[in-house]
């Protein structure tokens, strides 16, 4: 395959509280290659977002990375300074978040939004910036930029605020663009604008992207293969087509069989009875046996190990859908 | 539309302006927020009827009038043939006990302070119903009923997960008998799993009480799994009306059909074989909608002049399927049944 543009080995991210241990990530790996988009998804409390902020090494206190590795285009990120680091974010490594309007300071005009990460990362002149920033917006998709450069964020819609969000993350060019939940917020024909723009912009510019979403629907409209995640670990990964099509894992069939199907309105919805687990006090053996309806005395024996089945489709369960 | 004679809540030429102030002591008018702008459509008894589209199309301002949460600015809403906005004080109290809703977010919308016990058996405090040991008895029932044990009836909110808390909220609206129960993005807040519950648990409840249901949501699939009638609503206006199968096999109107193009789904096959449409541009501001047709601005089948002047009217295109475009001029019927919305703007 060749050397991957991201690889996270074995990632365990913790967050010690008052003498307890929160494993809200438990050993994930994963690998983004370049012009691949790669989805994470899970319900809330997989970990999925903490994961991609452990790659930027942005996880907020108490919580610390305490085992595994983190290689970016061969270089190992948690070896390096914090000063290489902050070269990175927002440079070769840039994310976007679930709220835009959180994640733009109000005080600033869409220019200085992003002629700041120019100016910062790629010293150019505010004049210069200004004129790659009006670039960007047009990119993106902002009719009219050149007027949009002198609003404000608030006085933007939600889309064009999440466009400007991907605009600054792409002002410098990254290898790697991570996004939060991007689209969560939006309405759908906004949203299916924004899916449609970063598959082109990964056609254009070569970029990887690692995609985190809870909405499977998402996974199969956008992304090339996807990682599911529970409770801190990797249930199941592979092509997309392999893995929404043909799931292996119990948790994965009972995610796709509990949402409402278009066109199949009379089939009954299947819910996944019972909570997922609480992170400071994890189960032995596979984290899903509570809720599995194939589970067997053995699943809550050992860790479950992840298996690959061939095709890069690989299954964390002893007991896999055939 | 298409309610008969039979129709529980009749809607007719509703409208909903907020006005905006504008100016440094707020004293001027700077116009109004359309919200809902001249809807007619009716709620057959037993029926649940799903009401579709984007944030800022009026959707769930149209919900809050029919509870009588906000007064429209103009028209009529009329329950079981009377108007609602004449009611009696005996007739309101009656009415308020008649409509419940389920709200979106399951968080914000119970009393932290009190236990759900306590949530479930307020409505019938206000309304005096089940007095006594029968009240207790009542809530009990309710919330097994929802599927929560009747021994939970002394936790607090908190220690619910949301889709128990959403449990809980269907439990109060149903703590009165009520006729008619209005969702409001009943399940948007929730996780895949406890969606999937909530879901199941409308459809048994509107099955076990005959409950006449208005579910309003942005998404699609929970709609087509819910309801028996569609209605898509676009700033302020209906661009369609159909029977739901109909609605997803043969949709009419581009913005309904763009809408359904849309909808994520899981199955990466539909989601390669079916027709994309990405619109272009921004949902436009209800304080100035476009002229015409609401929708010329982003139509994917925008037929030029017409579009842009005349104003499309919401017409039975096939028997019980309205849409409101002018691809379908020709192919229309004479409307039957209720009068087609008029253009309202005139008389504010």
């Amino acid at each position: 395959m060749g050397a991957a543009l991201l690889e996270v080995e074995d990632l365990h991210t913790h967050f010690l509280l008052k003498g307890k241990v929160v494993r809200a990530v438990n050993g994930v790996s994963f690998s983004v290659q370049r012009g691949e988009i790669l989805g994470i998804a899970g319900e809330s409390g997989a970990g999925k977002s903490v994961a991609c902020l452990s790659i930027l090494r942005l996880v907020p206190n108490p919580g610390r990375i305490v085992r595994g590795r983190i290689l970016f285009a061969g270089e190992d990120l948690l070896a390096k300074s914090e000063r290489r680091m902050r070269e990175l974010r927002g440079q070769a490594v840039s994310m976007v978040f679930e709220d835009p309007l959180n994640s733009l300071d109000p005080a600033f005009t869409v220019g200085d939004l992003i002629g700041e990460t120019l100016v910062l990362h790629k010293a150019m002149t505010m004049r210069a910036a200004r004129g790659k920033a009006s670039e960007l917006l047009r990119l993106v998709g902002i009719p009219d930029p050149d007027r949009r450069l002198d609003n404000y964020p608030h006085e933007l819609s939600g889309g064009m605020q999440q466009r400007v969000m991907i605009a600054i993350a792409l002002s410098c060019d990254p290898a790697l663009l991570i996004a939060d939940n991007p689209t969560t917020a939006l309405d759908v024909t906004i949203q299916i604008q924004i899916l449609d723009l970063v598959k082109q912009l990964r056609d254009r510019l070569g970029m990887g992207v690692l995609w985190i979403t809870h909405d499977l629907g998402v996974v199969a409209k956008l992304c090339d293969r996807v990682v599911i995640m529970y409770a801190g670990e990797v249930m199941e990964h592979g092509d997309v087509y392999a893995v929404l099509k043909h799931p292996r894992h119990p948790y994965t069939r009972r995610l796709i069989d509990a949402l409402p199907k278009l066109g199949r309105p009379e089939q009954r919805l299947l819910p996944i009875d019972g909570r997922p687990p609480d992170p400071a006090n994890l189960p032995a053996g596979c984290p899903f046996a509570p809720r599995c309806y194939k589970a067997k005395p053995e699943c809550r024996d050992g860790s479950v190990p992840l298996v690959d089945t061939g095709g890069g489709h690989g299954v964390r369960c002893l007991y896999p859908e055939e | 539309m298409d309610g008969g004679p039979a129709a529980l809540i009749q809607v007719r030429d509703l409208v909903k302006h907020f006005p905006v102030r504008g100016g440094l002591l707020a004293r001027r008018s700077a116009g109004a927020v359309r919200a809902v702008d001249g809807i007619t459509f009716d709620i057959g008894r037993g029926e649940t009827v799903g009401l579709v589209g984007e944030s800022g199309c009026g959707k769930t301002t149209t919900g809050r009038m029919i509870m009588k949460l906000i007064p429209p600015t103009a028209g009529e809403i009329y329950f079981d043939g009377r108007p609602i906005a004449a009611l009696s004080p005996e007739q309101e109290k009656s009415y308020r006990r008649q409509v419940q809703m389920v709200f979106q977010d399951p968080f914000s919308s119970l009393n932290p302070r009190m236990t759900v016990g306590n949530i479930i058996a307020y409505p019938m405090r206000i309304q005096d119903a089940y007095t006594g040991p029968a009240r207790d008895q009542r809530v009990r029932e309710l919330l097994e009923l929802v599927g929560l044990s009747r021994y939970q009836a002394n936790w607090y909110p908190h220690e619910f997960s949301g889709g128990e808390r959403q449990r809980v909220g269907i439990a109060t609206a149903l703590a009165l008998d009520p006729t008619f129960v209005f969702c409001d993005e009943p399940v948007s807040s929730l996780d895949v799993s406890a969606q999937a519950q909530i879901l199941n648990l409308l459809k048994d409840i509107r099955k076990e009480f005959n409950l006449t249901i208005l579910i309003v949501t942005h998404n699609l699939s929970v709609v087509e799994y819910l309801s028996d009638r569609v209605i898509v609503m676009y700033l302020g206006k209906l661009v369609e009306i159909a029977a739901t199968a109909e609605l997803y096999r043969d949709t009419l109107h581009p913005y309904s059909k763009a809408l359904v193009s849309a909808i994520p789904t899981p199955d990466p096959d539909v989601e390669r074989e079916r027709a994309q449409i990405i619109l272009r541009g921004e949902i436009p501001s209800p304080l100035d909608p476009p002229s015409g047709c609401r929708f010329h601005t982003r139509c994917q089948s925008y037929l030029g002049d017409v579009c842009r002047e005349v104003e499309p009217e919401l017409r039975e295109i096939r028997p019980g399927h309205f849409a409101a475009c002018h691809l379908y001029a020709e192919a229309a019927t004479t409307p039957t049944g209720a009068e087609p919305p008029r253009a309202l703007d005139h008389m504010i």
